[in-house]
């Protein structure tokens, strides 16, 4: 049986995450209710399983990874929120996700630099990012993790990591700056692969030139 | 160096910008942005992107009645644990004493835990206000006493604690979950929230009133918190199950019950057990005034 940690020094040590904890399961389950419970769960597995963690290690990265597991446990076994959950982690020129053609602005960045981005806006654009591609936006981008991190959280490769947020950003931009959400585009149609060998944490099939790499 | 693509530079800005490329790539995508006007105009437009975006999202904080909730589970699993503990060490028989966690209530190292004028101490003590009860004096029945030694350090922490709550309360940072002046309705909202039943106390005196309550805990003990207005001053009444608490701080005897009076930065606390519930009064008005209310709990349902 664990070793029971004092709840009192418990808190004190995750008192820091619990904005992080919350804001990023929001940003899962896009309803305050379910964060919160979400949370709640999360602190509660972390306290019981805390003579697991390894001192001298993220700590918000091993919350999170409990975050994590809890949400595709409980919250994506419902059905309406597969399809996008799962998109393959492959070259993002290459999926048809993000194409070169539909980053018109990207021919001229400076005046898309112009153009103001409204608080609202964003929020939503990011809540219509794919799932696998929102967490790793919302860890790395937001809140700030490292690629190491954010891949221990999400118990995907770091190259994974690189790849998703690489088309976070575009998709956002795409969404944000040339007014086109990848889902009105059709762009994400003909996915499928719920059960795809490659939907979590496949091998990017090549070698990622990341400080943090192993 | 090995001349880098416009199209390796575009694929791996967004690591250069955040940092996350070793230094020969990163030196790499340098080399290539300072002679080529396209990839520069790009970096600067995914660096521009980012900053956007961190400053203008919304960052929400964690509601504060999350943190309660937490803070409550997790002492609820606390408990349990020890109590699965306690079960696997000494068997089934022990579970069962072990599920009175000891919490000893000791607001006894304050020079000015006097008991007020007008009131007999219960047993005189020879070396003054404040010293601790001595263990070898007879009990009261239902109390268990704090002795010197291992029990000051939970004592101190109860002690932090419930002055903790009577402060938080003062400055707002603890809203009351729910408000009412009437006893009847606060002690029944607590009802499905706590494994014991709570009675808020009802005073004599007219300028006694109850505001609310919510929920609390004292170490890893569940507790009811009360809050009285009482001539405008604040005062929180923390409800505890007797038999889980151990008391310590100056016996006083008024209006014929053992009162537990002791001072602590500045605010007295009066702890009376009446029908199996304990009930520690914490304010900074008068102790006379704070024993005199304590002196009136009863469990009258
Ligand atoms: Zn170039």
């Amino acid at each position: 049986m664990a070793v029971a940690v004092d709840p009192r020094r418990f808190e004190e040590l995750t008192q820091p995450l619990l904005d992080v904890l919350y804001r990023v399961a929001l940003r899962f389950t896009r309803s305050r209710e379910d964060a919160e419970d979400l949370v709640q769960e999360t602190m509660l597995k972390a306290f019981r399983a805390f003579d697991r963690f390894e001192e001298g290690t993220s700590l918000r990265a091993w919350m999170l990874r409990i975050l994590t597991n809890s949400y595709y446990n409980k919250y994506r076994r419902r059905v309406h929120e597969r399809r996008a959950a799962d998109l393959p982690a492959d070259d993002p020129y290459h999926d048809g996700l993000v194409s070169d053609s539909s980053l018109e602005y990207l021919r001229e960045p400076e005046a898309a630099m112009q153009r103001p981005i409204l608080s609202e806006e964003i929020g939503r654009a990011i809540d219509r990012l794919p799932e696998g591609f929102r967490s790793v936006f919302a860890l790395t981008e937001i809140e700030g993790f490292t690629y190491r991190e954010a891949a221990e959280a999400l118990a995907v490769p770091i190259g994974t990591v690189m790849s998703r947020l690489h088309r976070a950003r575009k998709l956002l931009q795409q969404d944000l700056l040339a007014g086109e959400s990848w889902e009105q585009s059709g762009a994400g149609e003909g996915w499928k692969g719920e059960d795809g060998a490659a939907a979590e944490g496949g091998p990017e099939g090549e070698v990622v030139p990341l400080r943090t790499a192993r | 160096m090995e001349t880098a693509s416009c199209g390796w530079v575009r694929r791996f800005v967004g690591p250069w910008k955040d940092g996350e490329l070793d230094p020969a790539d990163a030196a790499r995508i340098e080399n290539h942005i300072a002679g080529c006007a396209s990839c520069a105009a790009q970096a600067r437009f995914e660096k521009w992107f980012s900053g956007e975006v961190r400053r203008r999202v919304d960052r929400p904080q964690a509601p504060a009645r999350l943190a309660d909730r937490i803070s409550l589970e997790l002492r609820r699993e606390y408990r349990r644990q020890r109590v699965r503990r306690t079960a696997l060490a000494f068997g089934g028989f022990a579970a069962a004493a072990g599920l009175a966690a000891v919490v000893a209530f000791g607001l006894r190292d304050s020079p000015t835990a006097r008991p007020p004028d007008g009131v007999r101490a219960a047993v005189p003590s020879e070396t003054g206000a404040g010293r601790v009860w001595p263990s070898t004096q007879p009990a009261p029945p239902g109390f268990r006493f704090s002795v010197a030694g291992e029990d000051d350090l939970a004592a101190g922490r109860v002690a932090a604690d419930i002055v903790d709550r009577h402060d938080r309360f003062v400055h707002h940072a603890l809203p009351l979950e729910t408000a009412s002046y009437d006893p009847g309705t606060v002690g029944d909202w607590f009802r499905d929230k706590l494994p014991f039943q709570v009675v808020a106390p009802r005073f004599q005196e007219p300028d006694a009133r109850l505001l609310g309550g919510r929920l609390s805990h004292v170490q890893a003990q569940d507790a009811a918190y009360l809050a009285y207005d009482v001539g405008g001053r604040r005062m929180s009444v923390i409800v505890l199950p007797a038999g889980s608490v151990r008391v310590g701080g100056t016996p006083v005897t008024a209006g014929g019950r053992t009162v537990f009076l002791s001072s602590r930065q500045g605010v007295t606390a009066a702890v009376v057990e009446s029908d199996g519930l304990l009930y520690a009064l914490v304010s900074d008005i008068s102790p006379d005034t704070l024993l005199h209310l304590a002196s009136q709990i009863r469990a009258t349902r």
